[in-house]
């Protein structure tokens, strides 16, 4: 008969040298509340059909192999913060978003690894109606503030059909987060995932100009992989360049204390959009954008995706063709990743 | 109280996952400590099976802030429903357990110094 591992610990420890005396006073108390999220995804899905009442899950396209592969890249990182955003609205940002989340938390939970993703759009949470999680979800601000007491705080939802944990954002998220919030919030998730993706609200980042830019802004002080949308529209092109801007103005006036995220550009393109590829101001932006150390993933823009919250289906399994797109992002992702972690050369 | 509890977490987090045959670091216990929780964990798996860890709905905890070494005490209660798992098989019922988790901390809260699980 196996055993768990604190039955396993029990029996060794039964004649251990520790014991506690029985008139040890106690004070403060643990408020913990969720033992879920003690617990590592499980490979059945059968605590997914538990909390949610869905069907198994879907399968992925991908071969698992290639997606292991990715999975233990990510759990040699041990943990993989990637924010996902543009000043630039449109492009498929909650999209990538989510599809980063699902194939990255099928990547990572073969090996025991997690993924969870996180809303940081305030006042915004409508966009994870895609990801079907209840209404009733645990939020970023209950995390937070579960965090600010110093409470043991559970890991969310999952989102349907997927090993992905999903934290909404209130709806009346409000007041801004301060920079230690968010300091407390992604230690807590480094703890606890390998692979954490950030929806991020579409802005630059600010320390000055408000509470979304701050969040922005302290988001991408964390951030080992920084993914920017863009679709063929100039300002979307400007938005990305901007946001590099933004980041390399960030991680110089840091003293060292930060470091460039890698950085991948999804690039949605209608059916007919690769002939656009061939124009040259468009090919120029690209290469600026190259230049810059972006990694471009071509991603096709199909109504299978953007249908797919109407009809209650994933985003992953919409389309083979997104599917493949998709997990070209998280293999860029991760493969930015790596190169985020290298060594600087010297010389 | 938030260094208690992320060790706390961790330490629970790090026990679920051995449940899938992950040998954790447990750079936070002492070696000692350490040693003897890799041997316990070593009886785990080795069959082809896996132990779908599952802490229940809720762990309590307490922590003992006031101990003349200067050291804390935690101690954690924890419903143990986990069930046996070959990959891609049936679920295997194992038996029920509340367990009663004691952790000595050191002064500074950064490490566990010692550990006992018992039956609760």
């Amino acid at each position: 008969m196996p055993v768990t591992p604190l039955a396993a610990l029990a029996a060794r420890e039964r004649d251990g040298p520790y014991r506690v005396a029985p008139s040890d006073i106690s004070f403060g108390t643990l408020e913990t509340q969720d033992a879920a999220s003690h617990r590592p995804p499980s490979r059945s899905g059968g605590r997914l059909r538990t909390l949610i009442g869905r069907a198994a899950p879907s399968r992925p396209r991908r071969s698992s192999q290639d997606l292991a592969g990715l999975g233990q890249v990510l759990l040699r990182a041990h943990s993989t913060v990637v924010t996902v955003g543009t000043p630039k609205g449109g492009p498929g940002k909650t999209t990538e978003a989510a599809a980063i989340g699902v194939l990255g938390a099928r990547a990572v939970e073969p090996h025991g690894g997690s993924a969870v993703l996180v809303d940081a759009n305030l006042n915004n949470p409508d966009s994870w109606r895609q990801l079907a999680v209840p209404s009733d979800a645990l939020t970023v601000r209950e995390v937070v503030e579960a965090l600010n007491r110093g409470a043991l705080v559970p890991n969310g939802e999952f989102a349907r059909n997927e090993r992905l944990r999903v934290l909404p954002e209130r709806r009346s998220a409000g007041s801004a987060y301060t920079a230690a919030e968010i300091d407390r919030l992604v230690t807590h998730m480094r703890l606890r995932h390998t692979l954490v993706v950030v929806d991020l609200p579409n802005t630059l980042p600010s320390l000055t100009e408000g509470p979304k830019e701050a969040l922005v802004a302290h988001w991408l002080g964390h951030a080992d992989v920084a993914v920017l949308p863009i679709d063929l529209g100039e300002a979307s092109f400007i938005a990305a360049g901007e946001i590099i801007d933004s980041i390399d103005a960030m991680v110089a006036g840091s003293n060292d204390r930060l470091r460039r995220p890698g950085l991948v550009v999804p690039l949605l393109l209608p059916g007919d959009g690769r002939r656009a590829l061939e124009l040259p101001a468009i090919a120029d932006l690209l290469d600026h954008l190259r230049a810059a150390g972006a990694e471009i993933v071509a991603v096709p823009f199909t109504v299978d995706v953007q249908t797919a919250s109407h009809r209650r289906s994933p985003i992953v399994g919409a389309s083979p063709r997104t599917d493949r797109a998709f997990a070209g992002v998280l293999s860029a992702v991760v493969a930015a990743r790596e190169r985020a972690a290298a060594p600087t050369p010297h010389g | 109280m938030r260094r208690i509890t992320v060790l706390c977490l961790r330490l629970l987090t790090d026990l679920a996952r051995s449940g899938y045959g992950e040998r954790p670091e447990l750079d936070y216990l002492t070696p000692s400590c350490a040693a003897s929780m890799h041997g316990a964990l070593a009886t785990i798996g080795g069959d082809g099976r896996y132990v779908e860890t599952d802490y229940g709905d809720a762990v309590a905890g307490t922590a003992d802030l006031d101990r003349s070494d200067g050291g804390v005490r935690v101690e954690l209660l924890v419903d143990d429903r986990s069930l046996a798992r070959e990959p891609g098989g049936p679920p295997i019922a194992l038996p029920r357990a509340r367990w009663r988790l004691t952790l000595a901390l050191d002064t500074q809260c950064t490490g566990i110094t010692a550990l006992r699980a018992e039956t609760a």
